[in-house]
């Protein structure tokens, strides 16, 4: 069994009809991304999460955002040590392989700063000092687009460093039904099992690494980015980040497949969930009702740039 | 008479496709492109060959398809995996590219009724 199928099984256990967004999880995970979990409360982002991270046998830590947090609740600070009269540096919850940020826009700009350096830099400095983190790094934030009171919505610049935004919408029926079913008993992530050894979690990381992106492949990326650029629906078009972003998406997509190259298919398959929420809408295009959601427009950009055959 | 020109056309640029000798699958993707252009025009331009597959499939165009489908993993190794050019499957590749031609000159793709 590959690991996708290890990973969805063992999250099935807990967490119904999300095997797209497990695999989603895992391809971020893979490219070394961060991810954005949005929904309206109570369709089971942090149960996913958390199960996903048990799966992968990491070290994981939650924060809780709220209003009144202080960068050091989350990255740490010194504090003095009467022992040795001296400052000890003691770790926040961001030391850790995977951080799930619950309600991420609940928290003061300057802890979303500070999250950012850590996301990007894979470092956090405090008091001048800088300290790295450890390796892999993930951020799963999770935010509630319907939430107006009380809330910092992340600025562009955050929203990029984000890999993916993966949407997580109503279950269908037939979901629904099983999973009210599911938690008439307990719904337990401890009895979730790693599925992946830190060895065999390395190897493929570096197997990722090795897929090959063609240059036909790499010219089809840079016409959709500049077809994004381009579209007067859009006031902001795909940053040179967010088409590297989307490559390393691909390639561990790819990875996942059994190949060890890149095809369009691939970028098609995720480049909503990568560029949907770093595109900015046009407000005249949505005040004429021409636009309102850049995924969708994303979706039309593919429809028409012809990929390499 | 122009009913009778236009026919004998056609059937001239039937028998070109199937006479079109190929030696690569490479060169039989290529010609399964031009039939796509001039047979299947409805097809988005931004469809990757396992997406225009399944429209043809959708559209009633008749095929091993899972043959195909193994058709074009091999052409995707050599067109994005550097992998040498394969032989096999060239025929199921021109064989396809010749019903779509058909299709423009006989009845074409079927079509769902809504």
């Amino acid at each position: 069994m590959d690991l996708r199928e290890r990973v969805s099984e063992q999250v099935r256990t807990v967490v119904i009809g999300r095997d797209r967004e497990v695999n989603l999880l895992l391809v971020s995970f893979l490219a070394g991304g961060h991810v954005l979990l949005e929904g309206v409360p109570g369709v089971s982002k942090t149960v996913l999460a958390k199960s996903f991270t048990r799966c992968i046998g990491v070290d994981f830590k939650r924060i809780q955002f709220t209003p009144d947090m202080l960068p050091m609740d989350m990255v740490g600070g010194f504090v003095f040590n009467m022992k040795d009269r001296a400052f000890d540096f003691r770790k926040g919850p961001v030391f850790t392989n995977i951080l799930l940020a619950d309600e991420i826009n609940r928290a003061p700009p300057k802890v979303q700063s500070a999250l950012l350096e850590a996301m990007q830099e894979f470092q956090v400095t405090v008091e001048g000092q800088t300290q790295a983190l450890p390796r892999p790094f993930m951020v799963i934030a999770t935010q509630n687009p319907q939430e107006f009171h009380g809330v910092y919505p992340l600025p562009e610049n955050q929203l990029d460093r984000f890999l993916m935004r993966i949407e997580m919408p109503y279950p269908d029926l037939a979901t629904e039904s099983a999973l009210i079913r599911r938690n008439l008993g307990e719904m337990d992530t401890d009895q979730i099992k790693a599925v992946v050894s830190g060895a065999e979690l390395a190897e493929i990381m570096d197997g990722v690494q090795k897929v090959k992106v063609s240059d036909e492949i790499i010219g089809y990326l840079a016409t959709i980015a500049k077809e994004s650029r381009g579209d007067a629906r859009l006031s902001l078009g795909a940053s040179p980040r967010a088409m590297v972003h989307l490559t390393h998406c691909a390639r561990a997509l790819a990875y996942l497949e059994g190949r060890d190259y890149v095809t369009p298919e691939d970028i098609k398959q995720v480049a909503v969930e990568v560029l949907g929420h770093r595109l900015k809408l046009d407000q005249s295009a949505v005040l004429v009702g021409q636009a309102n959601d850049p995924g969708h427009i994303v979706s039309e950009i593919l429809t028409r740039v012809k990929p390499p055959r | 008479m122009a009913v009778l020109a236009a026919a004998a056309v056609g059937v001239l640029a039937l028998r070109g496709a199937g006479a079109r000798k190929v030696d690569t699958l490479a060169e039989a993707f290529s010609v399964l492109e031009r039939s796509m252009a001039a047979g299947a025009p409805w097809l988005p331009q931004g469809s990757t060959w396992g997406e225009a597959f399944e429209r043809l499939k959708g559209a009633g165009v008749e095929a091993d398809w899972s043959k195909m489908g193994e058709t074009l993993k091999a052409y995707e190794a050599f067109r994005y995996g550097g992998r040498p050019d394969p032989v096999e499957g060239k025929e199921e590749v021109t064989g396809l590219a010749m019903k779509i031609q058909r299709g423009v000159l006989g009845h074409g793709p079927k079509r769902k009724s809504v």
